[in-house]
């Protein structure tokens, strides 16, 4: 198969079985890559109500169609697995360098079932395949685990994805750090590795990719490497990456961020040098990352790579430390504990408000005065969540619903967390109503990174083209059509994301649509796939994805908003005012479940939709029992 | 987009290691274009990463004017181009004995091996896809000035010490 690796490689931790499979051409003919034959993956493996944390959960790495090419930005991994923060569904995208190693190592996909008595390193050298002691590593911190790793198999470049301490303690919000200091966070992804006594992954591959049209495709990804390099929207990343934006919302949003905020963001850091050089993801073209060193003062000797835009908003504006050094030293402690930075901020800025409150107290808190802006109380307090340790550290590890639930006295009124069970990312959807919708109904739960429309700010002409182009409206009223907005936008994220791409490519500049992807990913594998069939195949990953919610139980009860963002409007500045109650999050629920094809009741798939979709076995199984919408005036569709 | 004329003039690749960003495009890029895949194996040009303090450091044949792979070749397979400066290796007579890679003052990595034979950048004829995919500009291809030659000179010397305090690592 041109393009792909072309195997599987599939672990049982349990007894140590390593297999070698063939990796299915129907898979990917329905699929793709990466996020979507994961999605097909975990539906197919995973029986219903298993609890996230036994063994009979799956961790699945699943490399882009396109990584390991030069196609531009195209070398993230996506994570999935059965997520222990909303025992719901849970894909992360991750960038760094090990899914690019993993396929050159011969596995476009990687399976990780069962677990280990002790813990253990798999260790991936091309075709040899093992599992090593990692005794020695439990309760290393990500960077030391790195080093260890390296220095034990006594080769530099091999690629590590592993769990820091966070991980090991099952922190509901853990993640899986990959090449040191890339996330595949949210949801826990890290605390489902540390269930498997899973320390690490370390890989190296010497093998290659053969493509379709080698000549063609160089000369497309070069001239899409500079459409996008020179693309006015995405060269801003190249500066300051995420951090181009301002600190975003501050104090739980409750109140509004200090005016002196804007120092804690990309520009800042570049403006007072403490950025020293910029980093990119395997083969992309942006390399929108920043590597963060502090010269002098308390943390002198701090390097990091970050802060991206959440972690300033999260730890920065979130918690009140307006203090660039000061984040630097908190990202760097965050990611070497294997923490995820916005759930991290966002528990804190919850804790604080309670403390604030006086619900919270100094006995709750083991002493700590985690009032805003505290720092030294932050750097406490942070790793005593990544070890469950004391009061704050147990009540604050197990994530917002379990603990506003545990606290009571109708703290969940400032829990920035959904139905669903995830911390909300920094993005005030009170305001942005394209996110609130989109964050409404990630099956994850509420953050930016099912779908960001940042189209819908019409950011440039080209983001203004783009959305008359989705809704066949003019600007300005075009933006106001939130629900076609997200849906194009799911489909195109998920097209990318199974093809490798980093969201960037389609949402922060709009160089590489889906004509442009079908047309490489055609290139490279020869399957003559058009931009309509990747859509489609982008509404049949976030479609199944859905599917896999439901088979747990969801409905539409879970696509809601944290309370505050329904309830409570923004009080200050010339937003002041606005909301997005309940009943406008149900209005526009109606029209979005609509254009899919979905339920407008239940928020279910409508049986005709999934067959259309050739996701007809998947509708059999939701029907046993039932979850499928009883069909209206008893069209039953064949 | 504008094709370079063959390697006429004397032309010198420069390598940054401040500006690598360490994607690897160079590698994706050198490989499709030389054994028509993506091939890290295959590439000229390869990376030493120091993935803690996110330094990659490109390192490539700088066809040196006195190259000490040269004299150092047991069986004369390698030369030196006296019109381009491109200095290549005759795969037919190399036996893989690696004296080469021992002499290169860059490190040796620089002479990359496959199938028990020693292969060397060799410029693209004048057009190096590796340079025309790095966007960070760490790869540069430039006339053979003097300011370029110093320039040269000077990053190569950084990168000499880089990667020698990096051994130590």
């Amino acid at each position: 198969m041109f393009g792909y690796a072309g195997r599987i490689l599939d672990v049982d931790l349990t007894d140590g079985t390593i297999r070698k499979r063939e990796l299915p051409e129907s898979l990917v003919k329905d699929y793709i890559g990466g996020r979507g034959v994961n999605a097909r993956l975990l539906w197919d493996q995973l029986g219903s109500g298993i609890d996230p944390l036994s063994r009979s959960n799956i961790l699945i790495f699943g490399t882009g169609a396109l990584t390991c090419t030069t196609a531009p930005s195209s070398g993230r991994t996506t994570v999935t697995c059965k997520s222990p923060a909303t025992g719901l569904y849970l894909k992360s995208s991750v960038g760094g360098h090990v899914g690019a190693e993993l396929k050159f190592a011969g596995y476009d996909f990687l399976i990780i079932r069962g677990a280990s008595a002790k813990p253990t390193t798999l260790v991936i050298r091309d075709g040899d395949v093992e599992l090593q002691d990692a005794s020695h590593l439990w309760g290393q911190g990500v960077r030391e685990t790195n080093n260890a790793i390296k220095k034990d198999l006594g080769d530099l470049d091999v690629k590590v994805a592993c769990i820091g301490p966070a991980g090991e303690n099952l922190v509901q919000f853990s993640s899986i750090m990959c090449s040191v200091y890339h996330a595949a966070a949210r949801g826990g992804t890290g605390a489902v590795m540390g269930s498997k006594k899973l320390k690490a992954i370390a890989v190296r591959g010497t093998g290659e990719i053969k493509i379709a049209n080698p000549e063609r495709f160089a000369e497309l990804s070069e001239r899409l490497r500079k459409a996008f390099r020179d693309d006015m929207n995405g060269r801003k990343y190249f500066l300051f990456g995420t951090g181009t934006f301002d600190s975003g919302p501050a104090y739980n949003f409750l109140r509004e961020p200090p005016e002196s905020a804007d120092i804690i963001s990309g520009p800042y850091l570049a403006k007072k040098h403490y950025i020293r050089r910029m980093v990119g993801c395997f083969g992309c073209s942006q390399s929108c990352h920043r590597y963060t060193e502090i010269d002098t003062g308390p943390y002198k000797g701090i390097y990091t790579l970050g802060p991206e835009y959440e972690t300033f908003s999260a730890l920065g504006a979130g918690t009140g430390i307006i203090d660039p050094e000061t984040l630097i030293k908190v990202n760097d402690v965050v990611s070497d504990l294997g923490l995820d930075t916005i759930s991290t901020g966002v528990v804190l800025e919850w804790a604080m408000e309670s403390y604030e409150r006086g619900i919270l107290t100094k006995e709750d808190t083991d002493g700590l005065e985690l009032d805003f802006g505290n720092d030294e109380a932050v750097l406490k307090a942070i790793p005593m969540i990544a070890r469950r340790e004391g009061n704050i550290g147990k009540l604050l590890s197990s994530g917002l619903k379990k603990a506003s639930a545990k606290l009571g006295k109708e703290s969940y009124k400032w829990a920035m967390v959904n139905s669903k069970g995830l911390e909300q990312s920094k993005v005030d959807t009170r305001i942005v109503k394209s996110y609130a919708l989109a964050f409404a109904v990630n099956p994850r739960g509420p953050d930016h990174l099912h779908t960001e429309c940042m189209a819908a700010w019409g950011g440039s002409g080209a983001a203004r083209a783009l959305i008359e182009g989705i809704t066949g409206k003019h600007w300005p009223e075009a933006a106001s059509e939130y629900p076609e907005i997200v849906q194009w936008h799911e489909q195109i994220y998920a097209a990318s994301e199974t093809l490798g791409f980093c969201a960037f490519t389609c949402t922060a500049g709009h160089a590489i649509l889906e004509r442009e992807m079908a047309e490489l990913y055609s290139l490279a594998t020869g399957y003559g796939v058009s931009a309509e069939q990747l859509m489609e195949v982008g509404e049949r990953i976030v479609t199944l994805e859905k599917c896999f919610n439901i088979r747990e139980g969801a409905d539409r009860r879970l696509d809601d908003l944290p309370w505050r963002m329904m309830n409570e409007p923004v009080s200050w500045g010339r937003l002041k005012g606005m909301v997005s109650s309940r009943e406008w999050l149900d209005e526009m629920l109606d029209e979005y479940y609509t254009l899919h094809g979905w339920d407008v009741e239940t928020g279910w798939p409508k049986r005709r939709t999934l067959e259309a979709l050739g996701l007809e076995d998947v509708a059999e199984e939701l029907d046993r029992p039932t979850k499928l919408p009883p069909e209206k005036g008893g069209m039953k569709s064949t | 987009m504008d094709k370079v004329p063959a390697l006429k003039q004397r032309m010198l690749m420069l390598t940054d290691y401040q500006t690598c960003s360490g994607c690897q495009s160079c590698i994706l890029a050198c490989s499709l274009a030389k054994a028509k895949a993506f091939s890290p194996s295959k590439s000229r040009i390869t990376l030493r990463k120091i993935e803690e303090k996110c330094i990659g450091i490109p390192i490539v044949c700088e066809h040196c004017d006195e190259p000490p792979c040269l004299p150092a070749c047991p069986v004369s397979a390698i030369t030196k181009d006296s019109e381009t400066g491109v200095v290549r290796v005759d795969s037919e007579f190399c036996t893989g004995c690696k004296q080469c890679s021992q002499a290169c003052p860059y490190g040796p990595e620089t002479v990359r091996f496959m199938d028990g034979k020693a292969f060397l950048c060799d410029l693209c004829d004048g057009d190096p896809a590796c340079v025309r995919t790095c966007t960070q500009k760490a790869l540069m291809f430039l006339p053979a000035t003097k300011a370029v030659v110093a320039k040269k000179m000077e990053l190569a010397e950084k990168r000499k010490e880089i990667l020698t305090s990096t051994e130590a690592v």
